[in-house]
């Protein structure tokens, strides 16, 4: 099989497959929809492993299929798309098992399946896709899929609050779309690869930006990712860890870090903002009593110190930046799935009415404590090298000042994580309390614990990749140096 | 095996024992005991195997971090001492690891940190070793923690604290990269050459410092002695703990930086703070074990400033203070456990006379309250007097007398200490600790004893590492000096010290206890017994605050705001669109016919673009 034909079936298979599931649904076969999600999902990911090889020994395919003059489905299989790739499409898959044990008992299985898959598929589209247009496209796919997932329960709240964040997160693409209009028109071109070495100017970047953050959960567009928590674990788990956050950073990635040019004084803009996002984020995680709530802000934190790497534009910098998307989506996807868990048990998110929980939920306590401390950045945990490049990558970048803000950010992060595992898993108990989780859900959470731990034994992998990346980034700036 | 596979084996048998057979043995303590005492022996063994060597161990591992180990004699000698402590320990655990309220964890967390520390020595890359260092922190973690649940809120301090400070440790550690221009700590970069090079040295000297227990990163080390068992205390921030942080900061003033005054003075002055404001608390402590700790922070201040020196004999004075210390300090804690076992507890008044019916574990205790005291020929005297010669070859006589007092200070506190074990009327019945229990005390007694004459026998290593001349070894002996007079200062005005205040008490625990009644000092010991002066304590009430004041009005009002903008567009729009999406099939086909006409427009009317 080609790299292309590898590439379409990675957006093809959840994209379209997506669409069998509420057929099954109509069909009464309800039951066999999970096991399809985890198929279609499963192999969306096990098909970005044979792009693995190829892209780590610097391979780089592009292909465009023109469909109206300045509109082509334009994809591009880098190290970058295949990092994303594989990552998001493995915590998806691992979530989507997950499910089959959290979700069985609720009403509307093939709708939860359905648009689950289809919301991994956008981001499959999402990740290959080099022309601004089609990556507009399916971040509005996602967009959607993320305002029904949200308001799963059809609680009159929760549907507020999906509206919510579908209003920010689209208010923001349409922004973004009127950014990608203005670049279009200063430069004539909607591909990427043909934007890459130009400056872009200040309005455009601006309205860019105000679509990036939105859709990263970045201060002040963040709002709705804490108020998201509303929705199932394994929803909230997909957002934080694997897709709709990290559109956001793939997308900034992208545009910036492998194409557009930004000016200095919009760098220190952006450093500046992604470092408020993280420690007013930081500080809300902090006060705040409810696990999902506090484990979201926690991700807008988190995503600002990505965006620290990122808008570093330095090596060490973006190799932090990408390993730290694969390290929080591990950690993060643990997180959230233990919340999951403790939910169902204590049947309350108030962390001020658990306590205890060791005693009833070990090994969800152990992967807890494994994700969280690779959250706070302490070693051996995959976590704590990202966070060590990325502000390797600042220092690197003489933003000094703003290295050390992010590091006392990152105390106040491992303040807040250790409080939370004392809360919930120390201590006697404060409220209603059951035995661990059902099996599957179980193993789920060890899993992810397990791959925190793995990446930074097997950190060659990932380094090797994300250089790889960096590299590609290099050379196409060194290309533009000389033409 | 060649040197080279049995230079990590150290490493590994721990934490191979750690996850794979001591969870069988989950509730069978004295077997885990067991386990943990055979994973120390083999690890000790291979140690043995390569001791003389000088094997390397070098994996790429990514970027320009490699899995970096070696043996060098410097290394050897404290790993040496390293596994000394640890066979000392396991063989106390062995009838005391049941006792502990939370076994299985201990355990695990002491092979944990035994790997650790094995790791921070032999690796001789920095990243490693920072890898090996937090370890060692989440192992210290689970040590404090096994005291119990209530101990958890301890564990969780020195864990926050010591990640805090290692932080910093990674932000010093990148400057001076950026500096030296490559990632080694090896460069004699002068901290006067630039801005970055001081603040470089400053945030590495807090790390250090932080690992040997300076203040003000101090506070979590009495508590921890309180909610952990003492064996643990013994074996972690009494003695390895310590270890790590002392060579540590050598390896910053020795082999990274040229020291100008300002970093010097700067030292001094963390060094002076450092020993004041743990001696002081001391007298008045109620508490066997926080007086214990207590003086075991004092010391940090003294390595410090055998640091700042820059004179070898200050330098070597202060390394082996690091390893006589971890000697005396870790015989005294598991003495302590010995005690805290028979009284059911370890407060001053409870432990009145144990001494005479403990007479084989006092007897340990004594031994290594003469190293503490710095009595010749123990190694304590050996060290202070060596730190106290590079200060005055130095010209520093302010931070002479400050270490003078200091010293001094101890010495009456340690009399307190001693008067309480062999005075008063015993309240328990005569009984001694196992021999499992009261053999390590003995020989590590006898050991910080002898401390001057094994260093004698070492001093070839300290050679090694630091140039310096016969006569700084000689004077450790006997002779007439000035130095020599102030030494015998020491301990006349230490033991004056105590005389002087047992006269006003009615016990032997009760001495001292005056100076918690002066109006200033008195109060300002209270206050810091109630946690007024903890910066952990501040610090987690002031980010507290921040963090309350952030979220109540800047993120909740910027919700507030998101929430306010998203409702006035419902309100504008609703009726708008309430109209157009009103369920009525035409209405809705209009809309797709104009949506058509657009695209049609889009495609076509734009085509001369």
């Amino acid at each position: 099989m080609g790299i292309q034909t590898n590439a379409l079936l990675v957006i093809s298979i959840p994209l379209l497959g997506s669409l069998l599931i509420p057929l099954l649904g109509w069909a009464g076969l309800k039951k066999a929809t999970g096991p399809l999600t985890v198929i279609l999902i499963g192999a969306a990911n096990i098909l970005t492993w044979p792009l693995l090889l190829p892209v780590l020994h610097g391979g780089m395919w592009h292909w465009s299929y023109g469909l109206y003059r300045w509109i082509s489905l334009s994809l591009t299989v880098d190290a970058l798309a295949v990092f994303m790739a594989f990552t998001a499409s493995l915590i998806a898959t691992l979530i989507a098992i997950y499910s089959l044990g959290y979700i069985e008992h609720t009403d509307d299985e093939p709708e939860y399946y359905f648009i689950v898959t289809l919301f991994l598929g956008a981001m499959m589209g999402l990740v290959f896709s080099t022309n601004l247009i089609f990556l507009y496209l399916f971040w509005e796919i996602a967009a959607l899929a993320c305002w029904r997932l949200i308001g799963y329960y059809r609680e009159p709240d929760y549907i507020w609050k999906a509206d919510k964040a579908f209003l920010v997160t689209f208010g923001g693409a349409v922004l973004m779309l009127f950014g990608f209009v203005l670049v279009f028109l200063q430069y004539g071109t909607f591909e990427i690869t043909e934007l890459r070495g130009h400056e872009i100017g200040t309005v455009a970047l601006v309205l860019i930006m105000a679509g990036v953050f939105s859709k990263s959960a970045t201060v002040p567009l963040h709002t709705w990712l804490p108020d998201a928590g509303v929705a199932p674990s394994t929803i909230t788990s997909l957002l934080h860890a694997a897709i709709l956050v990290k559109i956001g950073l793939y997308g900034f990635a992208r545009m910036f870090c492998n194409g557009m040019v930004i000016s200095p004084r919009a760098q220190t803009g952006i450093l500046i903002i992604a470092l408020a996002s993280a420690f007013i984020s930081a500080c809300a995680a902090l006060k705040e009593t409810n696990i999902k709530r506090m484990l979201a802000y926690s991700t807008v934190s988190q995503i600002g110190y990505t965006f620290l790497g990122l808008a570093a534009f330095t090596h060490n910098g973006y190799i932090g930046a990408l390993l730290y998307i694969m390290a929080h989506g591990f950690a993060k996807g643990g997180l959230f799935l233990c919340a999951g868990i403790i939910e169902h048990g204590t049947h309350t998110k108030d962390m001020t009415k658990m306590g205890g929980l060791i005693k009833k939920m070990p090994i969800t306590a152990i992967a807890y404590a494994i994700c969280a401390l690779s959250i706070a950045g302490i070693p051996p945990m995959a976590g704590f090298f990202s966070k060590w490049f990325v502000i390797s990558g600042l220092v690197e970048g003489g933003h000094k000042v703003i290295a050390t803000l992010a590091i006392l950010t990152a105390v106040l992060t491992l303040f807040y994580m250790m409080k939370s595992f004392h809360v919930v898993f120390l201590g006697e108990s404060r409220g209603e309390s059951h035995a661990e989780g059902v099996p599957v859900m179980v193993t789920v959470v060890a899993i992810l614990a397990g791959l925190t731990i793995l990446t930074s034994i097997l950190l060659q992998l990932p380094y090797h990749l994300a250089s790889v990346a960096d590299g590609e980034r290099l050379l196409k700036l060194a290309t533009l140096v000389w033409r | 095996m060649n040197p080279e596979t049995l230079l990590i084996l150290p490493i590994l048998i721990p934490v191979i024992f750690a996850i794979v057979a001591l969870p069988f043995f989950r509730k069978q303590a004295s077997s885990a005991a067991v386990l943990v005492l055979i994973a120390v022996v083999l690890s000790f063994g291979s140690f043995l195997l390569i001791e003389g060597s000088s094997a390397q161990l070098v994996h790429p591992w990514v970027d320009n971090i490699s899995l970096n180990f070696s043996m060098t004699g410097w290394k050897a000698l404290l790993i040496g001492f390293a596994f000394v402590f640890q066979l000392m320990t396991c063989l106390h655990l062995l009838t005391s690891l049941r006792r502990i309220a939370k076994p299985f964890l201990f355990a695990f967390s002491i092979l944990l940190a035994f790997a650790a520390t094995a790791g921070v020595i032999l690796t001789d890359n920095v990243m490693v070793l920072l890898i090996f260092w937090e370890i060692f922190l989440v192992a210290l973690y689970g040590a404090i923690h096994s005291g119990g649940d209530a101990s958890e809120a301890v564990a969780r301090k020195a864990l926050i604290i010591g990640g805090a400070s290692d932080f910093l440790m990674i932000l010093g550690l990148m400057l001076f990269f950026i500096i030296g221009g490559r990632p080694e700590m090896t460069g004699m970069i002068s901290t006067g050459s630039s801005f970055t090079a001081l603040i470089s040295f400053i945030l590495l000297f807090l790390g250090a410092g932080a690992k040997a227990g300076m203040f003000p990163f101090h506070t979590w080390i009495p508590d921890a002695a309180e909610a952990m068992p003492a064996q643990g205390f013994a074996a972690m921030p009494a003695s390895l703990e310590k270890i790590l942080g002392i060579s540590f900061l050598f390896t910053i003033t020795h082999s990274m930086f040229i020291m100008n005054d300002t970093v010097r003075l700067i030292m001094y002055l963390f060094a002076a703070a450092t020993i004041f404001v743990s001696i002081i608390p001391a007298f008045i402590e109620k508490d066997l074990k926080r007086v214990l700790a207590l003086t075991a922070i004092m010391p940090a201040g003294f390595m410090i400033a055998g640091m700042a020196t820059s004179e070898a004999a200050g330098m070597a004075g202060a390394l082996m203070l690091m390893l006589t210390h971890a000697t005396y300090k870790s015989t005294m804690f598991l003495s302590a456990a010995n005690f805290e076992e028979r009284a059911g507890g370890t407060s001053l008044e409870k432990l009145e006379g144990i001494g005479r019916i403990m007479p084989y574990t006092a007897l340990g205790f004594v031994f290594a309250f003469l190293a503490a005291i710095s009595l010749p020929p123990t190694g304590g005297f050996l060290a202070k007097e060596m730190i106290f010669e590079g200060l005055i070859a130095g010209g520093h006589m302010v931070m002479f007398a400050v270490l003078w007092i200091g010293a001094t200070l101890s010495v009456a506190v340690f009399c307190k200490i001693i008067a309480v074990l062999w005075a008063g009327n015993a309240q328990v019945e005569r009984s001694e600790a196992p021999a499992t229990q009261t053999l390590p005390v003995l020989i590590l007694g006898l050991a910080s004893l002898a401390g001057g004459v094994i260093f004698f026998a070492v001093k070839g290593i300290f050679g090694r590492i630091i140039v310096f001349d016969d006569p700084y070894w000689l004077s450790a002996a006997y002779h007439p000096s000035p130095l020599a007079v102030a030494s015998l200062g020491v301990y006349l005005f230490g033991a004056l010290l105590y005389f002087l205040a047992r006269e006003k008490s009615v016990t032997a625990s009760a001495t001292f206890n005056q100076m918690g009644e002066s109006p200033v000092l008195g109060t300002a010991l209270r206050m810091a017994r109630e946690k007024k002066f903890d910066g952990y304590e501040i610090g987690v009430k002031v980010l507290e605050w921040l963090a309350g004041i952030v979220f109540r009005y800047v993120e909740r009002l910027i919700d507030l705001v998101a929430d306010g903008l998203i409702a006035f567009g419902r309100w504008l729009f609703q009726p708008l669109l309430s109209s157009i999406h009103n369920g009525v099939y035409c209405n809705y086909l209009g809309w797709v016919i104009a949506g058509l006409a657009a695209v049609l427009f889009f495609l076509f009317g734009t085509s001369h673009i």
